[in-house]
């Protein structure tokens, strides 16, 4: 897979009738502080942004660590973007919109 | 795809490292581990509370067990005008003025053994050698395991309080002082009122004393020498007649009959004028014969209710009773258009009261005004004046169709004219 990440223990992908859907993991440490507001800036942003366009699956590294392992993650709070292809690995409390924009190359989505 | 992998894996390293950087870490995932990153999170944590007690506005020191200053907030140094370098390491004595020691050490130091926080007003010293109020809180500084280890001062700046206590003080002061002195001056006023109105009393009582000397001379020069004259012209006339003609004789009868209501005017005058039975055989004696000559003068018919339990009524207020009374009774005769009243007297151990009322037509309170037109001068206002004068009270009830009752009380008090 172009984006380097394993994404076969996930359930199958099944695109919407638009075409264009967001699939996301977000990655975090229990309640810990800043985890806590990475989930919370990143649902913020997805439905400013991406309204019903997305699919969030939220992984707590301390309940299962396997899967923090199969998607090589570093650090915690760490959002992978799955789809749309390449994925995406981007670590920290996603606060900066504008970063996160870019990293998820929003700036380029294609109005449909 | 080599290439491709290295540049992914590359990014990945690169944001967890940003992420690193900016503090925005929870943990690190290793091999066979979650290391979790909280020590930064107590380090913000601690600088925030370490910010905070630096801003906060009371002073906030803290010192070892030898009492040196091992730390010293922004608000110390508005309140001291010590910098922070300036005082740490030095005794905490440095902020205190030499003669306060003692009381410092027995108030706070001492206490602070027995590990209880305290508050007190004290006084401090300035960078400046001036003199600030302030009111300390300290408490002692304990470690983990709650051996002491310094201890914590707290000082809020009292001054402006102190001096507006003191000013409070010293306003309250003078009110008070204020105070005493109008009362004081109230008493004094109110003595010299005490002894004017006893003054204007006794003048009134003199002159009342004095109009009835005058009443009674009058009445005795009408008895002793006018009358005396009328009969003596009496006696000429008869002598007269002897030798008079027809003509004359109806001419010397006009002059006896004239003679005879000259005489009768005269002997009414000078009872009125002092009634001898008031004289001779007092009040009840006298109003009894007022009621008769009511009666037989204007067709009023008084009943007078009498009932003595002690006490004496000297002659001047006998004489003065005895005209307010029959004042009284001539206001039913010009006014109540009935021909019957009641005088009740009641004389106690040390008050005369009287109830003169009568069952006529009455009149509106409220519409009697004032009179100090001289020719009314004998109407219910002069009779109140007269009472008051006596320092006795006049209640006056009535009303349209209700009749009118006239209530007067007198202290007994000791004779002027006999003392």
């Amino acid at each position: 897979m172009a984006g380097g990440v394993i994404v076969t223990e996930l359930p199958p992908f099944e695109p919407t009738s638009n075409g264009l859907v967001y699939r996301f993991i977000l990655f975090m440490a229990g309640g810990e502080p800043n985890s806590i507001e990475a989930r919370r800036n990143l649902e913020t942003f997805c439905n400013e942004q991406l309204a019903d366009r997305y699919e969030l699956q939220v992984v707590n590294v301390f309940e299962d660590y396997s899967m923090a392992l199969k998607y090589r993650i570093l650090v915690t709070p760490c959002l992978v973007m799955l789809e749309p292809l390449p994925s995406v690995m981007l670590a920290g409390t996603l606060q900066n919109n504008v970063k996160v924009r870019a990293a998820l190359r929003l700036n380029k989505e294609q109005p449909w | 795809v080599n290439k491709q992998t290295r540049q992914v894996r590359l990014n990945e390293e690169k944001t967890a490292l940003e992420a690193l950087r900016l503090q925005e870490v929870d943990a690190i995932i290793g091999n066979n581990q979650v290391m979790i990153l909280r020590q930064q999170q107590v380090d913000q944590a601690l600088r925030r509370q370490a910010q905070i007690i630096q801003q906060i506005h009371d002073a906030v020191i803290v010192t070892d067990l030898e009492c040196k200053i091992t730390h010293w907030n922004l608000g110390a140094t508005r309140l001291y005008g010590y910098s922070a370098l300036e005082v740490i390491g030095q005794h905490l004595f440095l902020l205190y003025f030499d003669e306060d020691l003692p009381v410092l050490y027995d108030q706070v130091l001492t206490p602070l053994q027995t590990g209880k926080a305290l508050e007190i007003d004290a006084r401090c010293r300035c960078k400046t050698g001036e003199a600030s109020f302030i009111r300390l809180s300290v408490s002692l500084l304990q470690d983990e395991q709650d051996v002491a280890s310094g201890l914590i001062i707290c000082a809020t700046d009292i001054t402006e309080r102190k001096q507006a206590e003191a000013e409070r003080e010293r306003l309250l002061a003078e009110l008070e002082c204020e105070r005493m002195q109008l009362q004081q001056l109230n008493q004094t006023l109110n003595q010299q009122v005490r002894v004017q109105t006893q003054q204007v009393r006794n003048l009134a009582a003199e002159l009342s004393l004095a109009e009835n000397r005058e009443r009674k001379r009058i009445s005795q020069v009408l008895h002793d020498h006018v009358q005396q004259l009328l009969y003596g012209l009496q006696f000429l006339n008869k002598s007269l007649r002897l030798d008079a003609n027809p003509g004359q004789t109806v001419c010397l009868d006009q002059v006896d009959d004239t003679l005879r209501q000259a005489v009768e005017a005269t002997r009414t005058l000078s009872i009125e004028l002092s009634p001898p039975i008031l004289e001779t055989r007092g009040l009840i004696d006298g109003l009894t014969w007022l009621a008769d000559e009511m009666q037989r003068m204007h067709g009023l018919q008084v009943v007078l209710d009498v009932q003595e339990d002690g006490g004496s009524v000297t002659k001047h207020l006998q004489v003065y009773a005895f005209q307010i009374v029959r004042e009284l009774l001539f206001n039913v005769v010009k006014h109540a258009r009935i021909d019957k009243a009641d005088i009740i007297l009641r004389q106690t151990k040390d008050s005369l009261f009287i109830t003169v009322k009568d069952e006529g037509q009455g009149v509106d309170v409220s519409k009697l005004a004032p009179r100090t037109d001289a020719t009314t001068g004998f109407g219910l206002y002069s009779v109140r004046d007269r009472v008051d004068l006596f320092g006795g009270d006049m209640e006056l009830h009535s009303a349209p169709g209700a009749g009118t009752q006239v209530l007067l009380t007198f202290p007994l008090l000791p004779d002027i004219s006999e003392s």
